[in-house]
């Protein structure tokens, strides 16, 4: 079928009119039901009998209610219809309107007018068997592809309006815009700027690419773009570029934003830097805030790095003395201080809920080192004291009760876990053996002890025992 | 109630109550009241049993003040204070009842740093606080930083000095007056090569000498492949020893798409004690552990976890035919976390330790579940056993709880847990432990950007976000 311009937009207004006559039909009546034509074909000879403001401007697209009931009076088994004719402009951002497509048609002049059955009526159908108009009709019509949605990008507005000059469309219309297939091709989440047909106006406008674009200020063709909110009925995707899932990403990715800014500030605002780098606010200097006409951009997780697992809690300590630096990538001080501080008795999270019941093996094997949080005198000895744990007066095996004779062999025992014994004993207990002066004289020093050494240093330790008459002291 | 416990209630309200009075443009804040109650029993004099309560409550302060009309000025401020409101004061570190953990004013420009008051110090040979001044220099141009720091001295793991009888429940010897602390810092950051050697003294004024004196180093390089190894070491210059020591090789990274990390390393580790201590003249000896962990995502919102230890102790070069101790340990953990639900995580955690001492055996398993962003609900279930070695006192302890975080906004978060202890003990001296724990906590966080409690106040240069 080849027609002239003015045939063609004959069929397309008359699509457009029939959509809206069966809108505004569905509408009047309350429900989905439309007009059943083809039980009426045999009253009405004409279209135009009950559609007249398709090519008259003052009469009305639709009939009047009265008319209808002329027949629907309530006998005969014509029961009355109650329906309200569509009130005001159709819901729609097609661009034509059948009257003036009426008008198009006639300047052409040398085409045969084109009848409403050709866009609203199969071909060779019954008279009155009505459909709507079929967006196929006006490809063909038109010449412009095989398909509604994958015609090209710049032929789009020969039927629609942008979505901001289309005041009557409704929330739910838009929000069911098809995407076209070129959408869901892949990269095209990074790719679609560089389309430079204005084409995206027919379905969004500037408040979708804001919904992502944290540049949306900085980009002319957003720029350009009407505002409108309704374009938010689509919701955006920002999904993560194949880049983001790379094993080294999270060690470069500050590489590669100082070489690039331009593109992290395409999805990114400086809360995207500030959530994990809390202490270092000036990584996100280059990137803008969020605000009103910017969005808010990708949401980042503060997940932390694989090597953060259960057992880090532990034996984080060498990495984060020797590079306090990286631990300040992500870390403030008070992170450090929840658990690092001194005399924290409160439980701030660093033990489990039921550390305490399994708390003596940890501190035999000083798995981590008790004393860096925990005076031993004022933290475990006072505990211990109130348990009941630590000695009083002379020493006898009745807390050390697993070997009968540990009171003579524990000696081995203290050298390994001499610490453990100062969260129960002080030092007079031990000298009741070990002192010269006032005990039994028993040495308790190593083969290695180097006696000159220790007194040369701090002789203070060595009078505990030893008194005035400190062995070798000149 | 005391003169002492009214103080320490009216140090506890000022606490809560002063965020109040500083709120301003210039200032951050955090703070904390915590409640907790619990009783067991405990071994009273000729053997008798009685059932101790302690109920501590302690408030912390955590402030940070800046714009003062001097650019690059601030003040910090940690405090807190604690009181155990049973008669029986069976909590430990709750006397004194308000303490200064950190305080001091800091001034800082790009190259240059200086901090006076309570000043933190965190660094290889651990964390500590002290009273002094500290300054730190970057010079321009250079990978360096140079720090000194000098002042008196705290007690190791105490916000109290070696003097206070708060320290020293049983008499122990202790110096008479604070020592000082002088020291200094040398830190580098090359490419990725980093680390610091420190250099700490510390001297007993009123005798002259010398109470402790150490050089630590610590240093890491970030290989190629997701590899970094660190480690680092100290040397007690006052008793002429090696102290502890570690380096451990990490490698984090994705095996199949998966998220993958693993580490090895060698420990060494040596109690350190001063010199006016006599605990250092009975030769305490190290042991030296090696180590291993993994981790892995199998599949999203699935984490595996393992780590083991194997530990040999020096020889103590000394033993009697009468007794045998164990002379090394190991230990394996083994746990998974599920956070595939939106909603809800999960989390179990198996373990088993044996050494010198005491050994152990535990499994845990607790559930978190988050219905909206401001309310998290847990409840967590653990089994353990405790066997100590030089004691016929083995006892299993089951112990299960709840516990309750939500955020009511504006800065302010409540949070309680209730768990219950069921311990059965076998042999030795027949003592309940079974008890209920229950703990209630606020916390209230303040002052410009109160809603990022947990930001530094530099953050606040990035602009709020614009009204709508």
């Amino acid at each position: 079928m080849k027609r002239s311009l003015g045939g063609l937009l004959f069929a397309v207004v008359a699509a457009a009119g029939a959509t809206g006559v069966a809108t505004g039909m569905s509408r009047a009546h309350g429900n989905d039901e439309a007009f059943d034509h083809a039980q009426h074909a045999e009253l009405f000879p004409s279209c135009l009998a009950c559609h007249r403001g398709v090519v008259e401007a003052r009469a009305s697209v639709f009939p009047d209610p009265a008319g209808c009931a002329n027949c629907h009076d309530g006998s005969d088994d014509l029961e009355p219809v109650e329906w309200e004719p569509r009130d005001g402009p159709r819901a729609t951002n097609l661009r034509f309107e059948h009257r003036e497509h009426v008008r198009e048609v006639a300047r052409e002049g040398d085409q045969e007018p084109l009848l409403c059955v050709e866009c609203h009526a199969p071909e060779a159908a019954p008279w009155m068997t009505v459909q709507r108009a079929v967006v196929a009709s006006c490809f063909d019509c038109h010449n412009l592809g095989p398909e509604h949605l994958a015609a090209a990008d710049d032929t789009c507005a020969t039927c629609h309006t942008d979505l901001a000059d289309s005041p009557t469309l409704q929330l739910e219309q838009v929000a069911g815009f098809e995407a076209p297939p070129s959408h869901a091709e892949a990269g095209f989440a990074f790719e679609h700027g560089d389309v430079t047909d204005a084409t995206c106006a027919i379905c969004h406008a500037r408040d979708f690419c804001v919904q992502c674009h944290v540049n949306a200020p900085d980009v002319e063709q957003i720029a350009s773009l009407k505002p409108d909110e309704r374009s938010l009925a689509i919701a955006a995707e920002l999904p993560a570029p194949a880049s983001h899932a790379s094993s080294a990403f999270l060690s470069n990715h500050g590489r590669e934003a100082r070489e690039s800014s331009e593109t992290c500030a395409v999805c990114h605002t400086a809360s995207s830097c500030t959530t994990c780098h809390v202490g270092e606010p000036e990584l996100a200097a280059f990137l803008p805030t969020e605000g009103p006409g910017r969005g808010s951009g990708a949401r980042i997780d503060r997940t932390p790095p694989p090597s953060h697992d259960q057992a880090f809690l532990t034996a984080h300590g060498s990495e984060a003395a020797a590079r306090p630096e990286t631990c300040a990538g992500c870390h403030v001080r008070s992170d450090c201080t929840e658990c690092h501080r001194p005399g924290a008795p409160t439980g701030t999270g660093f033990h489990p809920a039921d550390f305490m019941t399994r708390h003596p093996a940890a501190a035999y094997a000083r798995e981590t080192s008790c004393a860096d949080c925990h005076a031993t005198a004022e933290f475990c000895t006072s505990c211990h004291a109130e348990a009941g744990l630590t000695a009083s007066d002379i020493l006898t095996s009745s807390f050390h009760d697993g070997q009968a004779a540990f009171s003579v062999g524990h000696g081995a025992a203290a050298r390994r876990d001499l610490e453990t014994c100062t969260s129960c004993h002080v030092e007079r207990d031990c000298m009741v053996c070990h002192s010269s002066t006032g005990g039994r004289g028993i040495n308790p020093h190593g083969p290695d002890f180097d006696a000159e050494k220790l007194r040369r240093t701090n002789p203070q330790a060595c009078t505990a025992c030893h008194g005035r008459e400190i062995p070798g002291a000149p | 109630m005391t003169g002492r416990r009214w103080g320490a209630a009216a140090a506890a309200a000022a606490l809560t109550l002063t965020p109040a009075a500083l709120h301003g443009q210039a200032l951050r804040g955090d703070a904390d009241v915590r409640f907790q109650s619990l009783e067991f029993e405990r071994y009273g004099e000729d053997a008798s049993v009685d059932l101790v309560r302690a109920a501590p409550v302690v408030a912390t302060l955590d402030i940070t003040a800046w714009g003062f009309g001097i650019e690059n000025l601030s003040l910090h401020l940690r405090t807190s204070a604690t009181d155990d409101l049973a008669d029986e004061n069976a909590w430990p570190v709750t006397q004194p009842p308000l303490r200064l953990v950190e305080g001091y004013a800091e001034y800082s420009l790009p190259q240059l740093t200086v901090r006076a008051g309570r000043t933190p110090l965190h660094t290889r040979l651990g964390y500590e606080t002290f009273d002094g001044g500290r300054v730190d220099v970057r010079p321009h141009g250079t990978p360096l930083t140079v720090s000194a720091f000098g002042g008196w001295s705290l007690a190791r793991g105490s916000t109290l000095p070696v003097t206070s009888p708060d320290v020293n429940p049983l008499g122990e010897f202790r110096p008479d007056q604070r020592g000082w602390l002088v020291g200094g810092i040398l830190g580098i950051v090359q490419g990725p090569v980093r680390g610091s050697v420190v250099y700490r003294r510390e001297v007993d004024p009123e005798a002259s000498k010398l109470t402790s004196k150490f050089v630590g180093a610590s240093a890491s390089v970030r290989l190629p492949e997701g590899f970094s190894l660190s480690g680092g070491a100290d040397y007690d210059i006052g008793f002429e020893e090696w102290g502890s020591a570690d380096a451990q090789l990490l490698w984090a990274g994705r095996v199949a798409e998966r998220s993958v990390s693993a580490a090895a390393g060698v420990r060494r580790y040596r109690p350190r004690f001063d010199l006016w201590s006599i605990w250092g003249a009975f030769s305490p000896v190290p042991y030296t552990e090696a180590t291993g962990r993994a981790s892995v995502s199998p599949i999203n919102g699935l984490r595996l976890r393992g780590s083991a230890a194997r530990f040999t102790y020096g020889d103590p070069e000394t033993s009697s035919p009468l007794v045998s101790f164990e002379e090394d340990g190991w230990r394996w953990t083994a746990g998974a976390g599920w956070a595939g639900f939106s909603d809800w995580a999960f989390d179990v955690d198996f373990g088993a330790e044996f050494g010198p001492g005491a050994s152990s055996t535990h499994a845990r398993a607790s559930a978190a579940w988050r219905p909206v962003e401001d309310v998290r609900a847990g409840a967590w279930a653990a089994r353990g056993t405790r066997p100590l070695e030089y004691r016929i006192d083995d006892a299993i302890v089951r112990s299960l709880g709840v516990d309750l975080e939500v955020d009511l906004g504006r800065g302010l978060r409540v949070d309680g847990a209730v768990g219950y202890y069921d311990e059965e003990r076998t042999g030795g001296v027949e003592r309940s432990f079974d008890h209920w724990h229950l703990s209630v906590g606020l916390r209230y966080g303040f002052g410009t950007g109160a809603d990022r409690a947990q930001l530094h106040p530099a953050i606040l240069a990035i602009p709020e976000r614009p009204d709508p």
